[in-house]
């Protein structure tokens, strides 16, 4: 009887505050971004996907592109934009063939001086990529 | 418009629940650009058609589940928080189908609970973030003009300089980070930058509020609250989305106890739709 009562009333909400619970926990310790993940944290910051990714302080754009490179590459950024891990940086240096010992990944989010209306950005995220 | 009410209000909750998110997937899903969706909604008419207690059915709904859980697997990192949701719906519709129990009870209070739950983690992740109470998330929207954009439509001077903002911003990458790029951005009045900060703050004051009001005993206050806090965020976020699916919710969370207050959140849930349909709106 319990145990139905639980799955009737309580099974959903407990579902959505361990799913939750886990976002915030990977935007806390993983550097994942509050906007996805299920942790309703949209607008908590600036939409990730506009962050820069700049590779051995090199911006890494995707103008100029075939449009088949450019799609293949935005979806690399974007998932390293969301949620920064070593899997996620190993996919795109293969993809930009960087085969160095070592690579300075950084991660550039925009920032806002609101007292001078001025448009800057601050480091979000700084790795230094070794291959295994 | 009194009988209009009535025959809505004759619904049963399930029902009620289960059409609008049935067409909310229909509307939905070409904006997703997910034929599985298209081919489930196309299946779910069909079996409209055919059997009319099609709602009642668990393996329904699980046929349902298990052609939205792929699309969350693969794309768990660019689905919105509201597909999240959407899965909890449908489980919750199949828990309910399967028991047949107290089901108008059980809706209602997993509305409210998952309601509570979910403005609460939007309060806490815009409290434990300093970027949101120093105004930049507003910020990015409000100097693009994506912020209160129906108050601001009107006006062709703020549009140019919303124009112009925007094309200043996308400068900022050309910039390396060791060079300090601080680009001036125009306001399009004096204490625009404040107003930011203020609309800032009183958007967590409002998601708090919302929390409150689900609680209130008094329902014309309760639910006057939550259909201006919904179609407030209609007018400045266009977060048809979302805003859909916590219409669904209210749905529940209403039964077909307070007729006024159920046709308010359909006809939001509506407005919703329209909305999507015109491609207006986020999803």
């Amino acid at each position: 009887m319990r145990l139905k009562q639980f799955i009737l009333y309580w099974s959903v909400p407990s579902l959505l505050l361990a799913v939750a619970c886990f976002q915030i926990y990977q935007v806390k310790f993983e550097n994942k971004s509050q906007w996805k993940g299920g942790g309703f944290g949209m607008y908590s910051t600036i939409y990730p996907f506009v962050d820069e990714i700049w590779i051995n302080d090199e911006f890494i754009s995707t103008k100029g592109l075939p449009k088949k490179d450019s799609l293949k590459l935005k979806l690399l950024t974007y998932k390293i934009k969301v949620h920064p891990t070593q899997k996620h940086i190993q996919n795109l240096l293969e993809e930009l063939n960087l085969n160095k010992d070592s690579v300075k990944v950084q991660i550039f989010k925009p920032e806002f001086d609101l007292d001078k209306s001025v448009f800057t950005k601050t480091l979000r995220y700084e790795t230094t990529y070794r291959q295994p | 418009m009194k009988r209009l009410i009535d025959n809505l209000n004759q619904i049963s909750t399930l029902k009620l629940v289960s059409t609008c998110f049935l067409l909310f997937l229909l509307i939905y899903s070409p904006r997703l650009k997910a034929l599985y969706v298209i081919y489930l909604v196309f299946a779910a008419l069909v079996y409209v058609i055919v059997d009319k207690t099609y709602f009642k059915k668990t393996y329904f709904w699980l046929i349902i589940l298990g052609l939205l859980l792929p699309r969350l697997y693969s794309n768990i990192l660019f689905v919105g928080n509201h597909y999240f949701v959407m899965v909890y719906l449908v489980l919750l519709l199949m828990i309910v189908t399967s028991y047949k129990t107290n089901t108008d009870k059980v809706l209602a209070h997993n509305a409210k609970v998952i309601l509570t739950l979910i403005m609460s983690f939007a309060v806490l992740q815009k409290l434990i973030t300093p970027d949101y109470l120093k105004g930049n998330s507003i910020a990015m929207l409000a100097f693009t003009g994506n912020a209160l954009k129906y108050v601001f439509y009107f006006n062709e001077e703020f549009g140019q300089v919303f124009q112009e903002n925007t094309s200043t911003m996308a400068e900022l990458p050309q910039f390396a980070y060791s060079e300090n790029p601080r680009l001036k951005l125009q306001s399009p009045f004096k204490h625009f930058p404040q107003l930011i900060i203020w609309f800032s703050y009183f958007t967590v004051i409002a998601e708090i509020l919302f929390i409150t009001a689900l609680y209130l005993k008094k329902q014309w206050l309760k639910h006057g609250f939550i259909v201006f806090f919904l179609l407030s965020v209609l007018i400045t976020r266009e977060e048809t989305g979302f805003l859909s699916i916590l219409c669904i919710l209210m749905i529940m969370l209403v039964g077909n106890q307070k007729s006024y207050y159920r046709a308010a959140y359909v006809a939001t849930f509506i407005l919703c739709m329209s909305f999507i349909i015109v491609g207006k709106g986020e999803l």
